[in-house]
């Protein structure tokens, strides 16, 4: 996500500063991106990935009042869309075997109003 | 109700979160710094996308944009945030390009068509201009290293933005002499981004830009370089994804002759996000 690998501190330290207050929201976008690069190399498994990501959005969804935890919500977003662009891979690889569901922003949004 | 593409994935995430944001700034709120740096993360991506599907960003640069991120490079965008809000004008003359929208004077009264293509066509030179004279503010607080990936990171999308309001103007095909010159300008983009591989982490949107003018056996073989170097440094889908839409859809048909503008395939092949 970051443009040198020069920041990689820094974004690592602002995501932590918010897994501080929200354990269990930022574990599990951070285990699904963690583990969409162990399935890269064959040891780990994209569909538990799926499953953190389908949580996240999830967690999106009913969400209190995301305005109220904006840098809790544009977080999981930045989370969602890494995880976003790397796991479109699988689709590349084996486009018919396996699909990654698709997100609506329909769904989403409607659950704020 | 039937789902449109845009509403899906990469593009679904990025609108939902401008509607939030959009939400969240419409109150007169104030945002923490935390929130601005994810805030910036998404401004980015939401902006390539907008070049790429012609359209105005959903998350406006005056939302994120303040003197701290102007005065030390960004770490989604490096030097070139002073330089976005060129770009979010260059969806806007994009947008109404794709559209065909008549220009409007100030009373709200509709010019005809011919006035409002001699407008626009000021209006894109006025820009063209800007762009070109747009400079990093470079700044000495990073290593030497990171130095020239974030500078040539700003020449490359500064060209590529260039060679993208040339298209806008001059579409794909348009005439033998407009293709020339997008090729020349594509290769100066290439060859900026053939810097060593590891650097080309979110060079993606430049190398589209540039790799689809490539006509020579030569220097496609250079694009696609620079696509594996992306892919190299990144190991993302999107870098695969970016490569076959050039390679497939946008190489393949000029090769058949047939419309090869890559500004209108990408409607047509949904799923090229050069992110």
């Amino acid at each position: 996500m970051v443009v040198s690998s020069h920041f990689v501190n820094e974004m690592s330290a602002n995501v932590l500063s918010v897994l501080q207050l929200h354990p269990d929201a930022i574990r599990d976008t951070l285990v699904a991106i963690g583990q969409s690069y162990l399935d890269r190399i064959g040891r780990g498994s994209f569909v538990s990935a799926l499953g953190s990501r389908q949580r996240t959005l999830a967690r999106l969804r009913t969400m209190e009042n995301p305005l109220q935890n904006l840098e809790l919500a544009l977080c999981m977003f930045v989370q969602l869309t890494g995880l976003e662009v790397r796991a479109s891979n699988r689709c590349l690889i084996a486009p018919h075997s396996w699909f990654l569901p698709s997100f609506s922003r329909s769904n989403l949004v409607r659950s704020w109003t | 109700m039937k789902t449109s593409p845009e509403e899906l994935g990469l593009s679904g995430l990025l609108s939902s979160a401008a509607i939030l944001v959009n939400r969240f700034f419409l109150h007169d709120r104030h945002a923490s710094h935390i929130a601005k740096y994810f805030l910036r993360a998404l401004a980015r991506q939401d902006m390539i996308m907008s070049l790429t599907y012609r359209r105005r960003p959903g998350i406006r640069t005056a939302l994120w944009l303040d003197e701290e991120c102007v005065s030390s490079p960004d770490r989604f965008m490096g030097w070139t945030t002073s330089l976005m809000p060129l770009l979010e004008e260059l969806c806007e003359l994009a947008e109404d390009t794709r559209l065909g929208l008549r220009w409007e004077d100030a009373d709200g009264k509709e010019d005809d068509s011919l006035s409002t293509g001699i407008l626009r066509h000021k209006q894109a030179i006025d820009l063209q201009l800007r762009i070109e004279d747009w400079q990093p503010v470079v700044t000495d607080n990073i290593p030497v290293a990171s130095k020239s990936t974030l500078l040539a990171h700003a020449t490359a999308l500064q060209l590529a933005s260039l060679l993208y309001l040339y298209r806008i103007q001059y579409p794909a095909g348009s005439s033998l002499a407009c293709d020339q010159q997008a090729i020349d300008m594509g290769k100066q983009v290439l060859s900026t981004l053939g810097v060593v591989p590891e650097k080309l982490k979110t060079m993606l949107w430049p190398a589209l830009v540039a790799a689809c003018e490539m006509l020579h056996v030569e220097d496609r073989a250079v694009a696609l370089e620079v696509f594996d170097g992306v892919y190299t440094s990144r190991a993302t889908a999107t870098a695969l994804a970016v490569k076959a839409f050039c390679m497939e859809r946008v190489w393949q048909a000029r090769d058949r002759e047939q419309d090869w503008d890559w500004m209108k395939l990408i409607y047509r092949y949904p799923g090229c996000t050069p992110i």
